[in-house]
This record gives structure tokens, sequence and C-alpha cells, in this order.
């Protein structure tokens, strides 16, 4: 039997701990999610406490329940996007004014720095004030557990987008046995493995390109380039949402997948279900139900998967290429749904070259916020397209890379089929499977010492 | 209890390699240099696996100094270890006696077999390298006759120029060899090679060597083209990179005794990463250029600025040429056989 800890204390402790954290890489921005914590309990409170049900009661209600909501939206705004809106505004301008002759006047273009895990704490605030609107629950009460909820640490900055009910109960009182301690200790380990041994290291291949300059790499190189990143990409999210479930795990939370193998989905409907579940689950509840959901018809479900995708790119990054992302995922899915699903169904073996393709290409098109680079990429991918400029490949370069990463990229695909995982996890057992986590832990610890480090690809978001 | 062993065996390990990576702090090791950061204990502890740091070792740690995990000597005459051996080293003097690892340093000095003049000692232990010693001696006088008339002008050569010859260098040597169209030579090039661990180095870009040294003893070169520099800009001042590079430049004298040796200029960095990174800092680069030229005037090698041929009107990588602000683009990479090819001297 695991020590039963006394909610107020506990979340005192994590919740002190969480901001500490936050505040040692942001200590300015840790007050802007103060406020907004305190800004949202404030009106959750407010807004469910409106007990006058006359029509008077209900404007009230939906009033400042619009206030909470554009104040939260608006920070987040104006921390990620203003300059990305304003710059791109003044383009529009510039050209518009060149074409017609006059100098029109532009917007002033504020460029901030993102407040780390804006993104995701935001939408655990958005979450939380719909389902109290909505009257999904009772707000909570209690402004420390409140503020846990959010600020939580192992999912402060890159998810899982924990919705309340989730937590609920556990930040009134939780209990960690020691065998769920132990089981969170070695997910957290197997999430700094994936992220410092297989994402940083098969990430230096696409490093490695950036150096070169994209108009000298031969094709082969280019693929092997695009799949890098997309492995790379995969085990540094993925690490890290493993990191959080453990600690989640370790504090006594039952924290949600957010990784469910992707890379082995048959469509792109299905990527969507295994790959960042949390954000598509928040998605589909916060804006494509309440906009209909696909119960009004077709125009409307389209319209709506429209919407998710415009946003849902949007959300990734402030820059035209995210939107480009998105919007590849919203034609691919409205395909899917029209024919292309039914098509996939029949014909399974089409899945496979169809994925092949669909995975690499779309994160090149994540990867690459210059619209000439990517242009410039997808040359070196598709040959056949026309190229315009200073070409110096060296030959046989495919082939040095192959070998230097031949170890990371057999792996990372190892890694990514369900089978493999299944047998690790029965052979990861006793003696054994506790030397190999405490290699893989001092191994990892080896490797970021020696400063093979890279950021977050989810970073800034 | 049991349950958490793996917990608990993270927490006593950690604090074990924490203890350990102290002790060999407090032997010396590591110490941080010019603004690098300083190892946090368990890291060094960690490392100095790597490093071939032990504790029956630690004891030289003292005094010694560490550039990116090549042991440095803080001051002439002292110690520094080369490949688990310990050396001295003098200034501007041929290669130095291996010694046995585990003698303290002021017995070192004495019986040390390199003098301060450089002069090769004939009483010390031999292996061939001091006799060697007094042959470049010899040399030396020789050329010092023509001093006048040092560099010799530069002649334009045809693409055969290279037939005989060795590159040697760091990850830009690496970009020339894939990327500038050179098709004869030799290249021993290793990205993150540097001037003091230079010849024991295996070059990538040819696996058929082990060192850059066995590159050298496998046939004789008529040219030797040298570039370094940038991943030494953080180590020391520029004496110490020079006094490095005699030390190399003298052994590669004693195996190509016919060679010409080139050596490149300090690459540039872009504004950005110049303005940016008080390690990366065009300033500090061409302080050490200043050094080589000096040097290569005294030791009778040429000295090319192959900034020349990438600069922008401000002395600084364009930003438009390159994506890190250090590394050309793959496609520039022409424009240094041209300036190679451009910038050929002919020795009687």
């Amino acid at each position: 039997m695991g020590k039963r800890w006394n909610g107020t204390a506990a979340n005192a402790v994590l919740f002190a701990g969480s901001l500490f954290f936050y505040g040692s890489g942001e200590p300015y921005y840790v007050f802007l999610m103060l406020a907004s914590i305190l800004v949202n309990y404030y009106f959750s409170y407010r807004i469910a406490g409106e007990k006058n049900m006359s029509l008077v009661g209900k404007r009230r209600r939906k009033r400042w329940f619009r206030l909470v909501v554009a104040f939260d939206l608006c920070m987040l705004f104006i921390f990620k996007y203003a300059f990305f809106f304003s710059h791109s505004i003044n383009q529009l301008l510039f050209a518009l004014g060149q074409w017609v002759g006059l100098d029109l006047p532009l917007l002033p273009e504020i460029s901030l720095v993102n407040p780390v895990g804006i993104s995701f704490y935001t939408f655990q605030m958005l979450s939380y004030v719909v389902d109290v609107y909505y009257r999904k629950y009772a707000p909570e009460r209690n402004i420390l557990c409140m503020g846990t909820y959010i600020a939580m640490f192992p999912q402060l900055i890159a998810g899982p987008i924990v919705v309340y009910p989730e937590v609920k109960q556990q930040l009134h009182e939780r209990q960690v046995r020691a065998e769920d301690f132990d089981r969170g200790v070695k997910t957290f380990i197997l999430g700094l493995g994936a992220k410092v041994l297989i994402a940083n290291r098969i990430g230096l291949l696409w490093t490695e390109l950036e150096r070169l300059g994209y108009e000298s790499i031969s094709t082969p190189l280019a693929w092997m380039g695009s799949w890098a990143y997309s492995f790379q990409i995969y085990f540094d999210f993925y690490g890290y949402s493993l990191m959080a479930v453990g600690l989640g795990r370790m504090l006594g939370f039952k924290l949600p997948d957010n990784f469910r193998d992707p890379y082995v989905s048959r469509s792109a409907t299905e990527f969507w279900r295994r790959w960042h579940i949390t954000l598509g689950r928040w998605f589909k509840e916060y804006l494509y139900i309440p906009l209909g959901g696909s119960r009004k018809g077709l125009a409307r479900t389209l319209r709506n998967i429209f919407l998710v995708w415009l946003f849902t790119g949007l959300w990734h990054g402030a820059d035209w290429n995210f939107l480009i992302w998105g919007m590849i995922f919203f034609v691919l899915l409205m395909a899917e749904r029209l024919f292309l699903g039914k098509c996939l169904k029949k014909l399974p073996f089409l899945s496979v070259p169809y994925m092949l393709l669909l995975i690499p290409l779309s994160w090149t098109v994540f990867a690459l916020s210059d619209i000439k680079r990517l242009g410039v990429y997808f040359t070196r991918l598709f040959p056949f397209l026309p190229a315009d400029y200073n070409s110096n490949v060296s030959s046989g370069d495919w082939l040095r890379y192959g070998k230097t990463y031949l170890l990371c990229f057999v792996c990372a695909i190892l890694f990514c089929i369900p089978p493999v995982k299944r047998l690790l996890s029965k052979v990861m057992k006793g003696v054994p499977g506790t030397i190999l986590y405490l290699l893989i832990f001092f191994g990892s610890i080896y490797f970021l010492a020696q400063g093979l480090d890279n950021p977050f690809l989810y970073y800034r978001f | 209890m049991k349950k958490n062993i793996t917990f608990i065996l993270i927490i006593v390990i950690s604090l074990l390699l924490g203890a350990y990576g102290f002790y060999l702090k407090a032997k010396g090791y590591r110490e941080p240099m010019e603004g690098a950061r300083e190892g946090r204990y368990v890291a060094l502890g960690l490392m100095s696996l790597r490093e071939g740091v032990f504790p029956w070792n630690a004891d030289e740690q003292d005094g010694m100094v560490y550039a990116e995990g090549v042991i440095l000597p803080p001051t002439e005459g002292t110690l520094a270890k080369e490949n688990g051996t310990v050396v001295t080293v003098t200034a501007g003097g041929p290669a130095t006696e291996p010694t046995p690892a585990a003698e303290e340093a002021p017995e070192e000095r004495e019986e040390g077999s390199v003098s301060e003049n450089g002069a090769a000692d004939p009483e010390s232990e031999g292996d061939g390298l001091t006799e060697e010693g007094a042959v470049s001696e010899n040399e030396a006088e020789s050329v010092s006759e023509n001093e006048a008339s040092w560099p010799p002008p530069f002649v334009t050569a045809d693409e055969s120029y290279f037939d005989d010859a060795v590159f040697i260098g760091d990850s830009r040597m690496v970009g020339v060899a894939y990327f500038s169209g050179i098709t004869n030579g030799h290249f021993l090039a290793k990205t993150s090679m540097n001037i003091f661990w230079m010849m024991n180095t295996a070059p990538e870009t040819d696996t058929t060597v082990s060192s850059v040294r066995e590159g050298l003893m496998r046939q004789q070169y008529g040219k030797v083209y040298i570039l370094t520099g940038i991943n030494e800009v953080g180590s020391g001042d520029p004496q110490y990179f020079t006094d490095a590079y005699r030390k190399v430049l003298a052994e590669i004298r004693e195996l190509q005794p016919d060679a010409i040796i080139y050596i490149h200029a300090v690459t540039h960095v872009s504004a950005a990463v110049s303005a940016g990174n008080p390690v990366f800092d065009n300033g500090r680069i061409d302080e050490r250029n200043e050094a080589l030229k000096q040097m290569a005037e005294e030791e009778k090698v040429i000295f090319i600025d192959i900034n020349e041929a990438f600069d922008d009107e401000n002395g600084c990588l364009p930003a438009e040429n390159s994506w890190d602000g250090i590394h050309p683009s793959a496609n520039l990479y022409p424009l240094w056989k041209e300036y190679l090819l451009t910038h050929t001297v002919e020795l009687e």
C-alpha cells in the first residue's frame, strides 16, 4: 500500500515546483501564465456560480464565457501569431500598393518571443472553461487544484493536452504505490532514450543536409533526409510524451497517451488517431463537434474539417508552411472520407506506398518554413521537377551518409513496429531489464553531457 | 523497496558518479576554459571514462587545460597528454620524447630529452626522431638563406597540380573533398579535426588509414594542404595555437621532406554568428590569422588566405552563402578549388 497524500499539501509542492521549473526558463512569462490561471479560475467560477437562469442570467453567463475565451485566445494570438499576422498583411499591402501605385500605410510588426508551452496550456484552459460553461462538470473551487492542473510540469511544456476530468480525482487525493512509481520511472527512462538516443542522433542527418544546402544533395539522400526528420520528430515528441506520462505516474497521475504507433497507420485518418492523440481529441471536442461535426450534411462536414485543419496547421506554427501542411491533411482526409478510404480498405496493399510517401513528404513541408528552400527540397525529392539553381551534388553522398546513419535508421524503424515493442516489453523484466533501463538512462545522460542535445522540435508551440 | 530498485540504483549511481566527478574536479580535471561551460559532476564522471582519466592518473590533471576533450598544456614546458602517453612540450621545437605516464612534472623536466632551443639531446632515449630533428635543423638553416624572398609569388597551375597533393583538415576540408570538384590528390579530413589531435585523427575521407600520420607515412607527396583553426578558436590564445601548429609542421616535414606545405587561414564566420558568439568571433579569428601569417614566414610554409574567396566586403562569410554561418553551402566549394589553383607556388 502506498502513501495516501493529502491533496492540498501535494498540490502546493507540485504547483510551486512547476512554477519554479517554468520560471527558470521563462522568468517573465511565468507571470503571464499565472495571470491566465487566475483569470480563467475567476471567470469559470462566475460562470458556474450564476444561478439566475433567466434571460438576463443566461446572457451574463454567455458574456463572461465569451470574455474569458477571448482573453485566452488573445493571449495566444498576441504572443504567437501577431507577427505572422501583421507581417503577412503588410506583405499583402505592400504588393497591393505596388500594383496600385500608392504607398500604403503598414501595420506595426511586433515580434514577441513565444512563451514556452503556451499552445498547450491555453488549450487546456479553454477545454476547462468550455466544459464548465456547458455544465459538463462543476468548476474547481480550489484554486490550487486548478493551478496545479494547468501548470503541472510533466505536461506543461509539451503535452499531452489533459482534460480536467482525467486528473480531477487525483488532484484532490492521490496515492502512489511502489509499483506505480517504478512503472513511471521506467516509462520516463524509455522516453528519455527515445529522445536522446534515437531522435537526437538521427536528427543530425537533417542538420547536416541543412548545412550542405539542399541544392547539393542527391535524390536518394533527400529521401533519407526526409525520413530522418520524420523519425526525429516522432521519437522526439513521443519521447517527451512518454517522459510526461512517466513523471505523471511517479506523482500519482494517470496522464493520457499521446501516441499509438502512428507510423504503422494505413491511412491519414488512422494516422491522426495515432499521432498527437490529445490534440486530435481537443479539436474534435471543442471545434469539430460544436460546429456540427458530420451531422449537418456533406457541405457542412467539409467546412468543419477544413476549419479543424486550418487551425491544426496554425497551432503547430505561425507560418505559411504550417498552413500548407494542415491543408494537405484536409485534402487527404476529405478524399479518404469521400472515396479514398474505401479504396484503401479494398486494396490494403496500396496503404504501403501511400503512407511511405505521405509521411516523409508531409513532414518535409512541416520542417521548412522558408518556401523557397522547401521548393528546392522538393525538386531534389522529385528530380523531374524543374530546377533553377546552382547544384553541386557529390556522387555517392547517400552511400556515405547511409553507412554513418545505418544503425540509427535500423533502430528507428524497429521501434516503430508494435511487435518489436511488445517483444521488448517482455524481455525487459527482472534483473536484465533493470540493467537495460540503467544503461539507457546513463547512456542518455552521457550523450546529453557530450552536448549532442538539440531543442525539442515541438518546443515553441 | 525491491519494487523500486531501478530508481534507487539511479540515485545511488548518480551520487557515486557525482562524487567521482567532484573528486576529479578537485584534481583539476576539465578546468573550464574561457567561457566554456563548466562540467557538472555526474557529467564529469562520465566524460572521464571516455577520456581515459582514472583515479590512478588523476593526479596529473592538475594544471591540465581541456579544449573539447583534447588535452592542452596550459604553459610551455609542462605536461600534455597525447594518446595515453605523457609528453613534454616546448615551443617551436621538433617532436618530443614520449615518457611513461605516471611520472610527475618536475621529474619529467629533468629527464626530458628536448631542451629549450629545440636542438636534440644526443644522450636521451632516441627513437629515430632525434636524428631527424638534427636533419630538420639543417634544412632550416638552408631555407633561412632564402628568407628575403619569402613568400614566393603566386602562380596559377592546372588541375594536375593536385596529383601529388594531400589535403588535411576539418569539416570544410571534408566539403572540399566532396564538393570542390578536385578529383585527384588524397584527402585526410575529418569533421571536428583540430591541430592538437591532428596527426592521430582517423580521417573520414579515407578509411584505408587509421590516422593522418599513417596517411602521411604511406607515400611521398609534393604538396601538403592544411586547413584547421575554427575548432580551436575557443582554446587558449593565438600563441597556443601556433605552438601546436609548429609541432605538427615539424612532424609533417619529417614525414614529407620534399613537400611544399600550404596552410589555410582560419575561415571567417558570418556577421551574425560573429556578433552572437563570444568564441566564433571574426576578431579572434583574425588574430589567429595574423599569428599564422607570421608563423608561415618563420616556418617557411605558404599561407593561403582562403577568406579572400568567400568573404563579403566586411570580412565576414555572407549569410546567404551559409546556413549555419560557419560552413559555406556545398555549391560554393568549386570556388575553393579555383582559389587553390590560382595560388600555387613554385619552389626550386
